[in-house]
């Protein structure tokens, strides 16, 4: 454009104050950039220290789960915040993705659980109401498992016990469930020491395993040999000596519970004999090769007995099956009937059924009995201590039966007809060689008592009516005739009548005449010898 | 063109006195006032590039981290910047969104990438529409304090809500970042000398006289 050289004359100016020495000086600017990159790289550092692990839990509702606002606690403690929920693939469930904190690292266990704590009302008590004002939140029970997983699958309900809780479980074999439920607390002694945690069918459909959680210190007095039985209820039992009523504690009557308790005499069972006629029940689950005193180990499966009296009840270690052949009707007798040895029980009926032999009709009831034999101690009879059981089982049984050991069917009661099947020894009976290679063995019967009377009494009813019969038909019109003819003698017009009247007369004659005799005799003795005097006859 | 820089002339920057620069001196005082004498500012280029890479380092925490943490009886919350925006628009307040994206996020990220593109074009001696360039500049420089609002509404919110448990509101690290990110671009642009856009017009055309004056 223009020539620089040839500028507009500038005027005079004055000129600067001009400094030739340069100090060196270092850009302090730079050391901005640097912290910042320091601090930077510390957050970032920071940022990938503090990432924990993204976790999924499927839940079956997304209630109340907000992304973003959603948090996860652990003893209510804030371990993580829920990311997103979406739905599952399926559309059957909530999938929320967890981003947990990094100190809670190690909560993505394979056994780790976790459900949403809302607001709940139970027997038990009320939870979660803080949940009310600040939303549900999910909740996390730290699992013990070391292999580890992200993506779990939520608790419908919360747990009852979490993990950080001092104690063991159990389990316990049921028929049934019962009025029990998770929570269903668990009594020792009338304390409560626990309560049921979960309940799950068998596989096959036939029983119920119950897990009970004992809490820490009482854990300890569940033994191996500890019983377990349903205290919930009333237990009324009408017996000999009045009405009993048995109940746990209030609460336990409402609300339904379980109780348990080491039988006191459980040290005496301590030996084990293996030589049975019959082979062992397998639902006896008394546990094995552990002394019986020992605390149970944690898992340990216990039976749940219906009530404590069943429950307390001597272990019957040794059981022993019988088979009796009746005759007779089995009516009256009922599975679970008492086995008695002159009073005492020493077994149960367990299946009574009906056999017929194809060849010759014969129609038997075979009656199958668990005898224990434990029930008939052995006694030394110079000094009265208990000996250990024979070891031989089959000698002893013989013996027993060559002596005379027969069962028998008694009546318990006459009013209600119930039937008992009692063993005794009849050395009267007929002679039976036992059979010890069938299974199960045979225990020779006897016709009862009372069968024996039945037919006494029939015969006798028999023979009478056979004599009425004879009576009616042979007797009757004889004595008819009989009466007739005594009719006829006793009428009044009849010749014995007349007979008769005249006898009497002459009776009465003779007696006057006898009288006239005496009274002569008694004023003239003389004239029995001199005769009667002159005017006397003249008179 | 005549430049001030050419004819060896320097302005007081303090008292606004021209005088004649002292040749081979490093450091020229003003002979009235005595205040330091530069033809352009020191160091201008490598003062901004600084300022500039702090910014573009701490932008990130600023847009990652939570600028306020609401603590009330239902919970902590923490947010970002663009959690807020989100929360905004979710809420049917879309202008007010679109306010805060706009202050918020996208200011600073135009200022930061603005002045970068203008100190490598004045580094690259570019003569490229430096009018451009220079509106550009005068933008940057009116409209950087105002990304500070952000940090302002956090800071009140901060001294004024303190309800103990009931409710408070805590500044996040991410409300820290953001306000020396919008500090140091401040800075960045006031150490950027737009005569820098100039010299290289200057420099660019003398030396197409010259040549021009060669071939005559």
């Amino acid at each position: 454009m223009s020539d620089t050289s040839k500028g507009p004359e500038l005027p005079d100016l004055p000129a600067a104050i001009g400094q030739a020495s340069r100090r060196w000086a270092p850009q302090i600017i730079w050391i901005i950039p640097i912290v910042a990159i320091f601090v930077g790289l510390g957050l970032a550092y920071k940022a990938v220290v503090d990432h924990g692990p993204t976790i999924t839990v499927a839940f079956k509702s997304g209630d109340g789960l907000i992304a973003g606002k959603t948090f996860v606690k652990y003893k209510e403690v804030n371990i993580g915040l829920v990311k997103t929920v979406i739905l599952s693939e399926d559309h059957q469930q909530v999938i929320a993705t967890i981003k947990l904190d990094k100190d809670a690292a190690d909560f993505a266990r394979e056994d780790t659980r976790f459900w949403i704590v809302r607001p709940r009302i139970t027997a038990s008590g009320v939870s979660g109401l803080s949940t009310l004002l600040d939303g549900p939140f999910i909740a996390a029970d730290l699992g013990k498992s070391t292999s580890k997983i992200d993506s779990f699958v939520a608790l419908d309900v919360p747990p009852i016990l979490t993990s950080g809780n001092p104690g063991r479980e159990f389990v316990l074999r049921a028929p049934t469930l019962g009025s029990h439920g998770i929570g269903t607390p668990v009594y020792f002694r009338r304390l409560n020491v626990g309560q049921v945690v979960a309940y799950e069918l068998d596989k096959d459909g036939k029983n119920i395993s119950i897990r009970v959680f004992v809490d820490a210190p009482y854990d300890q007095y569940v033994t191996n040999n500890a019983r377990f039985w349903n205290a919930s209820g009333i237990d009324v039992s009408i017996n000999a000596s009045g009405i009993q009523l048995q109940t746990e504690s209030l609460v336990a009557v409402v609300a339904g519970g379980i109780a348990f308790e080491t039988p006191q005499s459980a040290e005496e069972h301590t030996d084990r004999i293996t030589n049975h006629p019959g082979k062992p029940d397998t639902t006896n689950s008394s546990p094995a090769n552990s002394t019986l005193s020992e605390r149970a180990k944690a898992d340990a499966v216990f039976t749940l007995f219906p009530n404590r009296v069943i429950a307390m009840k001597q272990p019957d270690t040794r059981i022993q099956r019988f088979v009796l052949n009746f005759k007779q009707s089995v009516r009256g007798l009922s599975v679970g009937a008492p086995v008695e040895f002159r009073g005492v029980n020493v077994g149960e009926v367990v299946r009574i059924e009906t056999a017929m032999d194809p060849q010759t009709y014969e129609v038997i009831q075979p009656v199958e009995v668990f005898l224990f034999p434990d029930r008939l101690k052995v006694r030394s009879m110079k000094t009265g201590g208990i000996l250990p059981p024979p070891v031989n089982e089959v000698e002893r049984i013989k013996g027993l039966i060559k002596k005379g050991f027969r069962a028998q069917m008694r009546t318990a009661s006459y009013l209600t007809g119930q039937q008992y099947i009692a063993i005794d020894f009849f050395p009267d009976a007929p002679k039976y060689t036992f059979n010890p290679s069938l299974y199960p063995p045979e225990l020779p019967v006897i016709p009862s008592a009372l069968e024996d009377a039945e037919k006494t009494i029939a015969n006798t009813l028999k023979n009478t009516d056979r004599l009425v019969k004879k009576l009616d038909t042979e007797l009757v019109p004889e004595l008819n005739q009989t009466l007739k003819n005594l009719n006829a003698v006793t009428a009044s017009d009849s010749p014995l009548q007349t007979d008769m009247r005249d006898s009497l007369r002459e009776i009465a004659k003779a007696a006057s005449s006898m009288k006239t005799l005496t009274d002569m005799l008694d004023q003239q003795p003389q004239s029995l010898i001199f005769g009667k005097p002159a005017e006397a006859v003249k008179k | 063109m005549l430049m001030a820089r050419s004819e060896g002339v320097i302005g007081c920057e303090t008292c606004g006195l021209a005088q004649r620069a002292t040749p081979k001196a490093e450091r020229m005082f003003c002979t009235r006032c005595g205040a330091t004498l530069h033809f352009r500012k020191p160091n201008s280029i490598s003062r901004t590039w600084a300022l500039l890479i702090a910014s573009y380092v701490l932008i990130i925490p600023a847009n990652l981290m939570p600028v306020m943490a609401t603590g009330s009886l239902f919970g902590t919350e923490k947010d970002t910047i663009f959690g807020g925006v989100v929360y905004l628009w979710t809420s049917d307040s879309e202008v007010l969104a679109i306010i805060l994206f706009c202050a918020s996020i996208i200011i600073p990220f135009a200022k930061l990438f603005s002045l970068t593109f203008l100190v490598i074009s004045v580094q690259l001696g570019s003569a490229w529409k430096p009018k451009l360039r220079a509106r550009l500049y005068r933008m940057v420089e009116a409209i950087g304090r105002w990304s500070m609002i952000d940090v302002y509404v956090a800071t009140m919110l901060t001294a004024l809500v303190q309800f103990g448990n009931l409710m408070n509101i805590r500044a996040g690290a991410g409300a820290i970042a953001f306000a020396t990110v919008v500090v140091l671009t401040i800075f960045a642009a006031k150490s950027f000398d737009p005569r820098l856009i100039w010299d290289a017009i200057d420099r660019s055309e003398r030396k197409r006289s010259t040549s021009e004056e060669l071939h005559v």
